[in-house]
Order: C-alpha cells, then structure tokens, then sequence
C-alpha cells in the first residue's frame, strides 16, 4: 500500500514549486476578488427599500435560474443578497481552477511523457494522482479560510462568523467534488484536452441540471453539486449539511479515481481514443475554410454567450426600472435623462457595453493573423499559393461577420427575452438600431488592428488596450464622471445614443470612412513587410 | 536558365546583417546542397526565395521571376518545406497534408497513400501529439506529393530517425530523376554528399565556397596511409603536407591535393608496401573552411 503512495509529498512540494505563480495568482485573485465584492452590495444596497426592491428582482425566475433560489426574502440583508448572487458563480470559478490544476498536474504531464519520467524513479504508481488531489486540498483550503476570513472582515448587514466560514466551506468542499470529477475524467481519456473537455462539461451539466431544478423540480438542483450546496442557505439559516454530503461524495469520487488509475497503464485511457479525420473535409479548402475552422469554437462560443447575457439583462428589465429609480447612486448613472424611460436610457449603454464585449472575440480573430505568424502556421500558406491580401482578408471577413451577426444577436436576447417579462419593452428595431449604431465604432476598431497588423505587428495587442480605454471612458467616465473629452478619443463616444439621442448619420459615416482607409492601408502594408519569425 | 537564382542578396535585420551579397544558382534538374552550420543564414536566405521575407537589395528569382513580387504564382511551381514545422493543434496530420495540397492549387486534390506508408506516418492523429520527426513528415508527405518543378528543403531531416532519412534520401532522387531541381540546406553532411551535385557553404550570412564536390575537393587535401620498407624521416619538412603521424607500423598524413605527385614519389623512395588515399569527405571540408575563416 505504502508503495502505491511513495513520494506523494516531494511531488506535492514539486506542483506547488511548478505553480508557484498560477496557484497563488488563482487562490488569492478568487479570495480577493469575493471579498471585495461584499462593500459593493452593502453600498448599493443602503436603504431598507433597496433591500426589498433587490430580493425581488432576485425571485425573478429568470434570475433564480441564473443564480439560484432566494432565502429570508422577508428580511432580505446585504449576507442574504450577496450569498444569493455570488455564491453560484463562485463555486463556478473554484471550479474552474480544480480542473485546470487537476488535468495540468495529471493527464497532461502523463500526455507529453513527464509522468512516464517520474515514474521511472523510486516513486509510487499512485503518487502523481495522490499529489495533484492533495495540491487541490491544500488551494481549496488556503482559497476557503481566505474568502471566509475576508468576508467576515469586510462584513455587511447579516454577515457573522459562522455564516463566513460556511461560504468558505461551501467553495472548499464543491472544490473538492470537481477535483473528483477531473481526477475522475483524467483516467477515462488518454487525450487532456478531451479529459478538461470532459470535466467542463460536468460542470455545465451540473449548472443546468441546479437550474432547471431551481424553477421547476427541485429534486434535479439537490443532484447537482452547485445546486446542493446553495441549500447552505449562508448567512439566513447556515445550515451544514450539504458541505459534510458533499465532503463525502468528493470522497468517493477520489477513491474512485484512485482504483481507476491503479487499473490502467501509464499514458493509455480507459477510455481507447478514436482516429481523428484521415482526410480534411472539402472546406478546408482555402485559407478562408481554415480561418474559419480555427475561430468557429471561439465565434459560436462568444455569440451564445452574448445571446445569454443580453437576455439575463432583458430578463430584469421590469425590476431594474424600480430598483434604479430607488437608488440615486444607480439613477445618476443609468438615468440621468428625465425626458426618457429609465429602460430606454438603459438599453443605450447597455448596447455600448454588449459591443464592447463583442469586440473581444473581433479583435482576437484580427489578431490571429500575427498570432499564425508568430507560431510558424503563416509560413506553410504563404510558402503555397496564398496571398498575403487573401490571408489577411480571411480574417478580415470573419471578424466582419461576427460584427454582423453579434448585434443582431444582443437584439434577439435583449427584445426576445424582455417581451417576455417586461411588457413595456421597446420594439426589435429599437434594439437593433440602437445595437447597430455601433457598427462603424466596431469597424474602426477592426481597421485599426488591421492596420496595426500591417504596421506594427509586435504591437498587435494594442488594440485590446484601447478597447480597455474606451471601457474605461464610455463606462466607468459616466460613474466617475469624466469630462467629455475623454470620450472623444475613442470611436465609441461618437456615436449617438440612440434612442435617448437623435440618430445622426455624419460622425457615422466619417467613422466608416476612416476605418475604410485604415483598412485599405492596413491591406497594403501587409503586402509589404516581412513575415514575423516564430 | 537557373530555376532558382539569387543575386548579390543582402537582408539585414536592423543592425544585424542575416545575408551579405549572397549568390546561388540552382540549375534544372540539380540537387544543391546549402550547408553551413545554425544561424549562418540559410533559413534566411530560403525565406528570401520563399518571398516570406523581403531582400534589402539584391534580387532573388525563381523561374526567372521576382521571388517577391511573383510569389503566389512561382508557388504554384514550389514545393516547400521550412525549417522549424510548427502545425495547427487541433487538426489532424492528414487534414494539414490535405489542406497543403490543395493550397498548392496545381489542380491536385488528393495525394497517394503509398506516400504516407513509405514516411510510416498515421494521419489520424491530432497534430498536438506528433513529434518533431512527426511533423516533418507530414510536411515532407505534403511537399513530395505535388507535382514541383523546384523543392526547396531547409534541414528536412533534422528530427527524422536513420530509416525515414533514407525514405528522405530515395524521394529526393525520384524527384530528381524526373528532371525536378532540389535545394537542399543541411547540416548533416553525409546527406549531401550522398544527394547533391553542387554545394554552397554559407558562413555568417556570406557565401565562403560553391561549386560541386569535385571541385571542392580539389581545394583540399587528400588523406594518405602508407606502409615503406624504410622509415620515411623527411616527410614533415615539405610544407605541403600535414598532420603527420606515425602509427605502430605505418604513417599517415594529410597532403594538398595539387601536391600529391611530388609526396608520392617521396614515398616510392623509400619502397611502398601499402597505400591507402582517401579523398577528403564534405565533413573535412566543411571544418577546414571553417577553421581557416576563424
């Protein structure tokens, strides 16, 4: 038995001296960064009516199928929101790091033969597994005293020890269980990408599964590890059951995991991998079909996930009038304009952020184009019969069809699921028009990439600093209250905030026409400079 | 003719100078052999021909044609295989064959199986798990199975075992008994030796010796072992003659080849029972250029 386990602590010590970046990057960015978000919901949350107004939008079934069902309702309180609100998306990031630390530590150290290194001194045929497993304790631990000592120091209304130490608790041990759960797909496919795959996949199950049982049966939530541990009810009842149940079941899932990998030979899976693709489909054709091969995760990804966050936006609609107008920090912001509905006001910016956000996935497929470069993926296409112009406009022409269609889908979640809950929700060209106003903002920031591409290749990620700027200024100006011309040094300030102001075509049109000949330029100056060496 | 022609290129990166006035020329149906050690220039020079880099003067053409300006249409004609192959993770070795293929655009969309059996390549696997050798074939399948006038190879066998190097070594002479030319950068000299007709050896981004093996050869020395009746006491004297050594019961030494004559017939002299010459290998001829530049 003992020989199984030999050496488990040296390789322990050896992890964290591996991860000794990531691992406290993750554990003190996650602690931190729950903490920090308790003052934030005391200070929106002032009045008693705030407090009520705020449990309402929560009993919103859209917002509990986002994050959970809504405890002491009745005597709502800064613990009682915060719990209600952060809890869900908390475990959700806890783990997120468990198996990215899980499958870094196992299946792919075994995938490119580092295990098969170890394994070769005196060392135990479990003790690579064990290590990983008891690494992800020890994070979750430092993660779990963390989060319940900062929540606790920088407690609001309702927020005791005990209450504190149960948050942390709960991250600890639904840690643990998605440790299981990886440690568990680990051994099923000899492929980490597959076996991360695998555990993201239990994880979205297991959120779907909460939310589902969450607004219809609840007995689904109680099977999902994130709904289980939301019946802590932190900081209104405190109840500590569901941490010792799910104690047990990452218990299980670990000895599970453990007799698998004492089954297997090292570097195979239980699970016998399939051939890929002996041939490449008819698509793969061009550099466009592979451009468009390389960013379809990354596209389909972003535009659901735009889609969805509209509608979690559009779902509140109803309550987010009352709320704003009973809290004048929220009313400055979003509702400065007394002649509008505070929804109207709110679709401008809200617009302004979903474009912002849209421009993440735009600009990363503009980048590809250096990215290839840099990896030595350029050189096999232009080595062949492939032009720089083509290469470049394969990218160029995603990039515009994403800043096509993600508008049209932010209208679609917007209107789609507003109509639904809030009956005084604008009509579907308000939002399209409001979204698509945008447009030529969204241009020029592809143009100027482009153009960055052409001239400036090493600095290619400046176009993310400036959407970072133009963040900053369109978003946070408006709390901060910045001057205006802060807004006008990015596109985005040009463009009026329809429909609380009027549609103006020139500023639209000079904005096109400036990112027409940046990207005319960019065209050129890609034709003539030299490849980037990898 | 040339197929392939550089001449008097010079790239430089900022304030380092890659190529300095390099000139080559590749001959139809030649195999010629680029040697010269890692970051002497080669890989430059060949992203030069490859119009992946832009000479700062000079000119590089293939066909006759500017290797930048005619790059997509030359590559038509150009079967290439870079130095460092770094693959797309995610797809599979036999959708990147397929892909290089068909982005040659000569009309050809598929390429012959026998290839892959011959490199011992399995295309179903992702290319994230291939290794270096791996991933050098999938490019070597790619290139050898169009219809190229021109190969150009920058250190093709660098990561492959002794048998696919010799898989390596058969389609190089298929590709050039079909009258295709070949320029081939190496290290590894044996290669060349055993493939090209002609040699250039770059050294520090200049061209320091070109011409084929023969002719090459005539510039160094010839390694002799003999066995005399006599001892033979005089022989390190003449300034001709090298790296004397007795050995138990014979000698050996290097001489410059033009002087090989007058040495002989010291030997004779003193009564031959035994004679080896060697002529030089590309090995010693490459460390003596190198040695005399130091």
């Amino acid at each position: 038995m003992r020989s199984l386990f030999n050496g488990t602590f040296p390789l322990v010590q050896f992890i964290l001296r591996r991860d000794r970046v990531r691992l406290p990057l993750w554990v003190l960015g996650l602690s931190f960064f729950m903490a920090g978000m308790v003052p934030v919901f005391q200070n929106l949350l002032i009045t008693g009516e705030g407090y009520s107004v705020f449990a309402m939008m929560m009993e919103n079934p859209a917002m509990v199928a986002l994050v959970g069902p809504v405890y002491g309702a009745s005597n709502f309180h800064t613990g009682a929101a915060y719990a209600n609100m952060m809890l869900v998306f908390c475990v959700i990031f806890v783990a997120l790091m468990n198996i990215f630390l899980i499958t870094r530590h196992t299946r792919a150290d075994e995938e490119v033969g580092r295990v098969e290194l170890i394994r070769s001194l005196p060392v135990g045929r479990l003790a690579n597994l064990s290590a990983a497993m008891l690494t992800a304790i020890l994070a979750n631990l430092a993660m779990a005293l963390l989060t319940g000592l900062g929540l606790y120091l920088l407690r609001g209304s309702g927020m005791d020890l005990p209450g504190s130490m149960l948050f942390g608790a709960s991250l600890f041990t639904t840690g643990l269980v998605f440790s299981g759960f990886t440690a568990l797909a680990c051994q099923l496919t000899a492929n980490s990408r597959t076996a991360m795959g695998i555990s993201l996949g239990i994880l979205m199950l297991m959120y779907m599964l909460r939310a589902m049982g969450d607004i219809g049966a609840e007995a689904l939530s109680l099977l999902s590890p994130i709904g289980l541990i939301t019946r802590t009810q932190v900081f209104v009842n405190n109840y500590f059951w569901p941490v010792l149940v799910l104690l047990g079941e990452a218990l299980l899932l670990g000895l599970y995991a453990l007799w698998l990998a004492h089954r297997r030979d090292v570097g195979q899976g239980l699970i016998p991998a399939k051939p890929g693709k002996r041939h490449a489909a008819g698509s793969l054709s061009t550099p466009l079909g592979l451009a468009f091969r390389l960013m379809r995760t990354t596209a389909l990804v972003w535009g659901y996930a735009l889609f969805i966050l509209a509608g979690t936006y559009a779902s509140v609609f109803g309550e987010m009038e009352g709320f704003i107008n009973n809290n004048a920090m929220l009313k400055v912001i979003f509702a400065a304009n007394p002649d509008f509905g505070v929804t109207e006001q709110f679709i401008a910016l809200l617009n302004a952020v979903m474009v912002m956000l849209a421009l993440i996935p735009i600009l990363t497929t503009l980048n590809r184009v250096v990215s290839e470069e840099r990896a030595g993926h350029a050189e096999h296409l232009l080595g062949r019969a492939v032009s720089r112009v083509e290469q470049l406009s394969a990218y160029a022409f995603i990039a515009l069809l994403m800043s096509l269609v993600y508008p049209l889908l932010i209208s679609l979640g917007f209107y789609g699921v507003g109509t639904l809950v809030y009956p005084k929700t604008p009509s579907l060209p308000v939002f399209l028009l409001s979204a698509f106003t945008y447009l030529p903002a969204i241009w020029v920031f592809m143009a100027l990439v482009m153009a960055l591409t052409a001239f400036l290749p090493r600095r290619a990620p400046l176009g993310f600093v400036y959407l970072g700027y133009t963040f900053f200024s369109i978003y946070l100006g408006r709390i901060a209250n910045l001057p205006e011309w802060t807004r006008k040094l990015t596109p985005m300030g040009y463009i009026p905030q329809y429909p609380i102001e009027d549609f103006t075509v020139l500023p639209l049109i000079l904005l096109c026409v400036i990112a027409a000949v940046l990207a005319l330029a960019a065209f050129v100056g890609y034709r003539n400079r030299d490849l980037l060496a990898q | 003719m040339p197929v392939l022609h550089l001449d008097q290129v010079t790239k430089t990166f900022g304030s380092l100078k890659a190529l300095d006035q390099v000139s080559l020329s590749v001959h139809p149906g030649e195999v010629y052999g680029f040697i010269g050690p890692n970051g002497a220039g080669k890989t430059t020079a060949i992203r030069v021909l490859m119009g992946i880099l832009q000479a700062t003067s000079g000119q590089a053409t293939l066909f006759g044609q500017d290797a930048w300006k005619h790059a997509v249409a030359l590559h038509q004609r150009v079967a290439y295989v870079p130095g460092e192959v770094s693959l797309w993770p995610n797809l599979t070795g036999g959708e990147v064959i397929d892909l290089f293929v068909r982005l040659r655009r000569g009309g050809k969309t598929r390429y012959e199986d026998t290839l892959l059996e011959r490199f011992d390549l399995d295309p179903g696997k992702k290319c994230r798990t291939y290794s270096k050798g791996n991933r050098q074939k999938v490019a070597l399948v790619a290139a050898f199975a169009s219809d190229a006038d021109l190969y150009i190879l920058d250190e093709p066998t660098s990561g492959l075992d002794p048998l696919m190097e010799e898989v390596f070594q058969q389609c190089v002479l298929e590709a050039k008994s079909k009258g295709k030319s070949v320029l081939l950068s190496s290290h590894i000299l044996s290669e060349v030796e055993k493939l090209c007709d002609k040699v250039s050896i770059i050294r520090q981004g200049r061209i320091i010796e070109s011409g084929s093996l023969q002719e090459l050869r005539h510039l160094t020395r010839t390694f002799v072992r003999a066995k005399t009746m006599r001892p033979v006491t005089n022989l390190a004297d003449n300034p001709h003659v090298h790296d004397v050594r007795q050995e138990a019961d014979s000698l050996s030494f290097s001489v410059e080849v033009p002087h090989l004559g007058e040495v002989l017939s010291l030997l004779h002299e003193h009564g031959i029972k035994n004679l080896e010459c060697m002529p030089p290998t590309l090995e010693q001829l490459f460390m003596s250029h190198y040695e005399r530049g130091d």
